[in-house]
């Protein structure tokens, strides 16, 4: 809406390469700008991988500060979203490798609550408890296959794209993909009522 | 992972070829516990939802915040020693100018003498000095 307003003023919005430039020529300004037109994509991505609300925060932060440090280094080859998600995706997995033991708490533990199950019905409370089921269930694979699902399920990119992303071939994702919901339903299936 | 259910789950992110298609109908009809894998699967797809979170307010504000207590060493390309004391150097910089601009403005000169208001000095004049004038 906005955005519409403003092509409609005649203003259009600096590309992400104009306003890195005025960075570099310490235009804080334009930074705040990067950061607001890119931290949605950073959080899904950062929410997705780490189930921890203040350690998502600080990841976050620091993603945009080693931007920012590095700023030089950023040459344009891709997206700008696409090197930010790489940073985030990185610096979530170094969080989870360092609290690994406490990430891993076993699936069998969860109450019955949690874990009542997927029926065909259309009952909101199960699909409810499913989903939070489902969500610690991500949070138990591998990196490997976590950060292929997460940017590919929960956040919805393409399979291209999240080759694109995490520097992979197609083929690859698309393996890792398969083995990752594989394992989440090997995950779920002492759950599901039949 | 078998051919046939690495084909199942490519289904899941294109179009199968003809071939491919036929086989997997095929394979689908013949068993009960795959047809249950797509159906859980498809579950878990559909279940999977985008978190709503999102960064806490003054976001932005918190990251700026933090740049400028880091400091930025590639911008400013200054010593670390320097950009520590950088609001001291400032002033002295400043004050030096000020020394500078007084002594030319009252005496036309930059001699030492000028700058510091005292005449040259010598062993002799200094003990005279702090004898007589202290």
């Amino acid at each position: 809406m906005l955005t519409n307003e403003k092509q409609e003023r005649g203003q259009v919005e600096p590309s992400d390469l104009q306003l890195i430039e005025r960075v570099k020529e310490g235009d804080m300004r334009s930074f705040e700008m990067i950061m607001n037109r890119h931290k949605a994509k950073v959080a899904a991505v950062i929410f997705g991988m780490i189930s921890d609300t203040d350690s998502a925060e600080d990841i976050g932060q620091e993603v945009f500060i080693r931007f920012f440090k590095t700023i030089g280094n950023f040459k344009g080859d891709a997206e700008l979203s696409t090197y930010l998600i790489r940073i985030a995706i990185n610096l979530s997995i170094n969080e989870l490798n360092r609290n690994r033991k406490r990430a891993l708490v076993p699936l069998e533990k969860m109450s019955t609550a949690e874990t009542a199950g997927i029926s065909d019905g259309n009952d909101s409370s199960e699909n409810n408890e499913l989903k939070e089921v489902l969500d610690k269930a991500i949070h138990l694979l591998d990196p490997k296959y976590k950060k292929v699902i997460v940017l590919r399920l929960v956040n919805g990119y393409s399979t291209k794209e999240t080759a694109e992303i995490l520097n992979l071939p197609m083929g690859t994702v698309l393996s890792r993909l398969a083995r990752g919901q594989k394992k989440l339903q090997q995950m779920l299936e002492p759950y599901v009522k039949n | 992972m078998n051919r046939l259910k690495r084909i199942m789950y490519k289904s899941l992110e294109m179009k199968l070829s003809p071939r491919e298609q036929q086989r997997l109908d095929r394979a689908m009809e013949k068993s009960p516990q795959l047809r249950r894998e797509l159906f859980l699967v498809k579950e878990i797809r559909s279940a999977v939802q985008q978190p709503k979170n999102s960064f806490s307010p003054w976001f932005e504000t918190k990251v700026i915040h933090k740049i400028n207590t880091l400091g930025n060493p590639e911008r400013i390309g200054l010593s670390p020693l320097l950009q520590t004391y950088r609001t001291a150097t400032l002033i002295g910089l400043v004050a030096i100018a000020a020394v500078i601009v007084v002594a030319l403005v009252l005496n036309g000169s930059l001699s030492l003498e000028a700058t510091t208001g005292l005449e040259t000095i010598n062993a002799e004049n200094l003990t005279a000095f702090l004898a007589f004038e202290y």
